[in-house]
């Protein structure tokens, strides 16, 4: 194993430098489609009630009078210093923003897939197995439902059930662990969903394979068998499935911020973009981008660790 | 099958133990409540009062920040000045101030940091309609300052007396463009914390010099849903909402332990006509527009019956309103009368909307505008892209609601033609008589005088149908019963120190 080790310190090495023409293609394509859209910062900021002199002379300030190929080559040379420019709206350093924000979107995204994790799997997995029992259709219909509703009505019902009828929980806001409950939970149930249908379908397919027959046919015991061989097996897919939808849950569910009252990540950066705060929307787009790969980084390792055959590949 | 219910019983007991551990204990309410949380739709951009980007700023800063004068239903009240003269030719103003203010940083107010706020508001973009014609601000002695013109400016006292606000001259130079996140002022509030993207926290300032605000913190909280908000409201998590949808406001009305008032703001709410463009440069199209609607069906269906029927662009709040001046009534018949004369061949006529808010009212207007046989065409924009166009003259009727200060004065980046292009004369109307008559409003000492000036405009736009008003936009703050809220100004918020718990 000591053979992989090094080899995956080269491949994790090698996808990380490969962040940078990544990054380089993203901020050009947000400066691009920034730069299309219509509206200026200066109007967007002072709002449409402001005199066309006090406008230009914030588009000035800002540098947004120049044109496209000149603001873009000052903000990559800025950003190679590590100077990503200040938000227009608020004049603060952009990274500041974010990550003041991040803690909170970190905390629920990761309970919401830790939820959708251990609520998700062990279900998938006993459906799979007790193929048509009442107790697969039950909750094939019920991750059916919970895929399909809009993530608004359902925080909405829940605010309306357990903040207003029963008063348990406080309806918006951050601050105490009971905050947290009803949004992580609106989060975290189509993700649990998704999960659980994919995990049954993936389980449904190994359970059929020769090699489990096999394990059977030697007298292995069943809870091994389907705990760990099959599952072992049928959670590659699961485990992509898994890390996109906590890529996403980091970009910040701004619908589930906006009912909850959530400072989140997902806000600012709709803030960002109808306000054309350019060095904004750039950062948050860049940061997103950057977890995303991250992200896909680690499904990959886990992969080859769990799935021989991949970690064979790497020596 | 025992795994199988042990694993149920875990999930479920997880997720009830999430709930029950933590829920339950609500704190004991204080026999009397010594704070208030209100509910904003959004943050705010900045606390810098000489920088307003956003009506909401103002809402929160007012409270920590005062200007020289007070200016509600019409009166002026003295905040910071005891007197105040202007000199008879209308260009100067002196303020004598009020002794023993102290700001929050302990520092006592001094005429050096009333010179220096007006002529930081002068130097920054965001206030220039307000600061245009200031020529300087002097600081005669510790107690007196001095603010000359460069021309007779009669709403002086408006625009600049109740819409400065006055920050320490140390402060400001300690903060530098920090200020925004630091802000010392006067008010009767002092400012604890930002935290960006939820809340301002603010505490009494015990040493105002009005006394002592009846209630000791004051919280604005930013909850992005209107729905929310009005659940936040009704749970009590919040004393207060500033952000209630429409649809919520009849059962909010009939709820016994919430008030909701209806303010009428300075917000009027019409259909810019661009006079460029055929048909609407034909004043006969544009009188048959006006006749073809019935505004009172547009408020009682669009807006739920909560809008004001407007007779102009201006109500009794502006000065410079006239109630000589109507506009038409609802009369089809009329309506197809002027059609007829205008030669209008049917061709569809573009109707741009910038804001969700305004489709609605757009396709009522498009049903009454058919039955007198103008056909429209309904094309929601985004708003960015919705305000180019309106800028460039790219559209043919819109919808938009104005809000300005209440002088007439404030109107004229809207219909004077040097704002064609370049700020709010969506209408593009080019009137030598409009334009003259804006220009004397600035300078006409007598009230009546300049009541009789600013008719010329009002009648111009009836007489040649400009635009179509519709409505003043009503505010609809809601609260808890309980609290009390002294007064609302017309732009539908109140400042803390106005309310008291019961």
């Amino acid at each position: 194993m000591g053979n992989w080790g090094d080899n995956v310190y080269k491949y994790v090495t090698k996808r990380i430098l490969l962040l940078i023409p990544i990054l380089l293609g993203v901020t050009f394509i947000v400066f691009s489609i920034m730069a299309l859209t219509p509206g200026d910062p200066g109007r967007l900021i002072l709002g449409e009630n402001a005199n066309q002199e006090a406008i230009d002379q914030l588009n000035q300030e800002l540098g947004f009078d120049k044109p496209f190929l000149i603001r873009y080559l000052n903000y990559i040379s800025r950003a190679a210093t590590g100077d990503f420019g200040n938000s227009y709206r608020s004049d603060r350093p952009v990274f500041d923003e974010i990550f003041y924000r991040f803690p909170t979107t970190f905390i629920l995204a990761a309970g919401a897939i830790l939820l959708a994790i251990f609520i998700g799997i062990p279900i998938g997995v006993l459906s799979a197995v007790k193929q048509y029992s009442p107790m697969d259709i039950v909750s094939t219909v019920i991750a059916m439902f919970m895929a399909s509703i809009p993530q608004f009505w359902l925080g909405l019902m829940m605010m309306l059930l357990f903040a207003l009828k029963l008063g348990w929980l406080p309806s918006t806001g951050i601050g105490e662990f009971r905050h947290y409950i009803m949004p992580t939970i609106t989060l975290s149930l189509p993700c649990a969903a998704n999960i659980l249908r994919l995990t049954r379908s993936t389980m449904l397919e190994t359970t059929r394979q020769d090699y489990i027959r096999t394990a059977r046919a030697k007298g292995a015991k069943e809870r091994a068998i389907i705990w760990k061989h099959a599952l072992k097996n049928a959670l590659l897919p699961v485990i992509t499935v898994i890390g996109i939808n906590f890529g996403y849950l980091l970009g910040g569910a701004v619908l589930i911020e906006s009912i909850f009252g959530i400072p989140g990540v997902g806000t600012l950066t709709i803030t960002s973009i109808r306000m054309k705060d350019i060095p904004q929307t750039t950062a948050s787009v860049l940061f997103l981008a950057s977890l995303y790969c991250v992200i896909m980084l680690v499904v990959d390792i886990v992969y080859a660790y769990i799935d021989p055959r991949i970690r064979a590949r790497y020596n | 099958m025992l795994k199988k219910v042990l694993v149920f019983l875990l999930v479920f007991s997880m997720v009830g133990m999430l709930l029950a551990g933590c829920g339950g204990e609500k704190q004991a309410e204080p026999a009397v409540k010594d704070s208030v949380t209100m509910a904003i739709v959004s943050d705010v951009a900045t606390l810098d009062p000489h920088n307003p980007t956003a009506i909401l700023s103002r809402i929160v800063f007012q409270n920590m920040y005062e200007t020289l004068l007070d200016y509600y239903k019409g009166e002026f009240t003295p905040v910071l000045c005891e007197s105040y003269k202007a000199s008879d030719d209308g260009m100067k103003y002196t303020f004598v101030l009020k002794k023993g203010v102290k700001f929050h940083n302990g520092e006592e107010m001094k005429a050096a940091d009333v010179a220096y706020s007006i002529l930081r508001a002068k130097a920054l973009p965001y206030m220039k309609t307000n600061t245009a014609e200031i020529k300087d601000a002097v600081a005669k002695d510790d107690y007196t300052v001095e603010v000359s013109l460069t021309q007779q400016y009669v709403p002086f006292l408006l625009s600049v007396g109740s819409q400065i606000f006055i920050v320490s001259e140390k402060a400001a130079q300690q903060y530098g463009d920090d200020l925004k996140n630091h802000p010392v002022g006067t008010g009767p509030y002092k400012f604890v914390k930002w935290d960006a993207g939820q809340q301002v926290v603010m505490e009494r300032f015990d040493d105002w010099h009005g006394g002592k605000a009846p209630i000791k913190t004051a919280a604005y909280k930013v909850i992005g849903d209107p729905s929310s908000s009005v659940v936040a409201l009704e749970t009590g998590d919040v004393d207060l909402s500033y952000n209630i949808p429409t649809i919520s406001i009849k059962s909010l009305k009939e709820n016994p332990k919430i008030n909701l008032d209806e303010i009428r703001t300075l917000g009027c709410g019409y259909l810019p006509l661009n006079l460029e463009k055929a048909p609407l440069n034909d004043v006969n199209f544009r009188m048959a527009l006006n006749y073809a609607i019935d505004r009172k069906k547009v408020i009682d269906v669009a807006l739920e019956g909560v809008g004001i029927l407007s007779n102009g662009i201006w109500s009794d709040d502006t000065v410079g309103y006239s109630s000589a001046i109507s506009t038409y009534e609802y009369d089809p018949a009329k309506a197809k009368e002027y059609l007829a004369k205008s030669k209008y061949n049917g061709k569809e006529v573009s109707y741009k909307i910038g804001y969700e808010s305004a489709k609605k009212q757009a396709t009522l207007i498009q049903e009454d505008l058919r039955a007198v046989g103008i056909n429209i065409k309904i094309e929601q924009m985004e708003q960015n892209a919705w305000i180019q166009d309106m800028v460039k003259g790219n559209y043919d009727i819109s919808s938009i609601v104005m809000t300005k200060a209440a002088d007439a004065d404030m109107w004229m980046g809207v219909f004077h033609s040097s704002a064609i292009d370049k700020e709010l004369n969506f209408s593009r109307l080019r009137n030598k008589e409009v334009d003259a008559a804006f220009e004397a409003g600035k300078s006409i000492l007598d009230p009546q005088s300049r009541i009789k000036n600013y008719e010329i405009i009002s009648k111009y736009l009836y007489e040649e149908a400009v635009i179509v008003p519709l409505y003043f936009k009503v505010a609809t703050p809601a609260y808890a019963k309980s609290l009390k809220v002294a007064k609302f100004y017309p732009d539908g918020y109140a400042k803390v120190k106005d309310m008291s718990w019961q």
